[in-house]
């Protein structure tokens, strides 16, 4: 009986150590999800899973105006860096492209409306929460 | 089977299959893309014609060489306007493999024009190191003079 008993919690500790080496899926993260300022996309937030793990680009927009139509004046693709997913909210920083290679940290909560709000938790106190949208998976 | 045998049998591919976990995990943070890229982390740009043309970020701050990839387009509402550069969608690249001179990775297409990409493969690219913070980017499907791409640091 003890040979079984050590036998089923063997078998079971091998499972849990495949289980382990599986990457997540995360269904409900990945896709293009967008922000809007001025009808224009002001933040793009590109997820995947193309390699098993979560990975993926933020698109921060520069919006000028300058007497016509709003526009996108400058877009500047950032790597995700260090992404993980704790419960409902996407963390990762991105490192600025601006020469001073600062990083920030963001965080993406899913709504229950199926939407994002991203933040920016050290970019200042006035870093605006900003809605997002999936555009398509 | 002799019962302990079998629990032997037992105990080694428990430890076999723990030990393979640690272990990739290990050979990710110390793969030897990383060690030699150095040279090619950075943002790198790619002009056509005096306009942006493609921006590549490439990092190993995660523990492994990742990237993100943005391609312009170009277009003109009439024959006697200017063109002007419209980003595309940013996009990661994956599949990298570097070997102290090039870099050969992959783009998914999948989201590049949709509907009609969703089902297209990925699209290989070579960015090759040709001086220094100078390199050529590449699509491995098209024949021609690949891009000239310049480095910058964040």
């Amino acid at each position: 009986m003890k040979t079984r008993v050590f036998a089923v919690a063997c078998l079971t500790g091998a499972f849990v150590c495949a289980a382990a080496a599986q990457p997540a899926s995360h269904p409900q993260w990945v896709g293009v999800w967008e922000s809007k300022l001025d009808g224009q996309p002001g933040a793009t937030l590109t997820l995947a899973q193309d390699t098993g793990e979560l990975g993926g680009t933020l698109v921060l927009n520069i919006i000028m105006k300058d007497g016509a139509p709003s526009r996108v004046a400058a877009s500047e693709p950032h790597v995700l860096v260090n992404p993980r997913v704790d419960g409902n909210t996407l963390f990762f920083g991105v490192r600025k492209n601006d020469g001073s290679g600062a990083l920030l940290n963001f965080t993406v909560a899913l709504t229950p409306e199926g939407k994002a709000r991203i933040h920016c938790v050290n970019c200042g106190n006035d870093a605006p929460i900003v809605d997002m949208e999936r555009q398509w998976q | 089977m002799n019962p302990k045998i079998f629990l032997l049998s037992l105990v080694i591919l428990l430890v076999c299959l723990c030990s393979y976990n640690k272990n990739s995990a290990q050979s990710q943070a110390t793969h030897p893309d990383v060690a030699n890229a150095a040279g090619i982390t950075g943002v790198w740009r790619g002009q056509m014609d005096d306009l942006p043309a493609v921006t590549l970020v490439l990092t190993d701050e995660g523990g492994s060489l990742t990237g993100a990839v943005l391609f312009y387009f170009h277009m003109r509402k009439t024959v006697n306007d200017p063109f002007t550069a419209t980003p595309g969608l940013s996009e990661p690249i994956f599949g990298l493999s570097f070997d102290g001179k090039s870099l050969t990775f992959q783009v998914s297409h999948r989201r590049a024009h949709p509907v009609r990409t969703l089902t297209d493969p990925p699209v290989t690219f070579t960015l090759t190191l040709t001086g220094p913070n100078q390199a050529e980017l590449a699509n491995k499907n098209e024949t021609g003079p690949g891009l000239v791409m310049v480095r910058s640091d964040y």
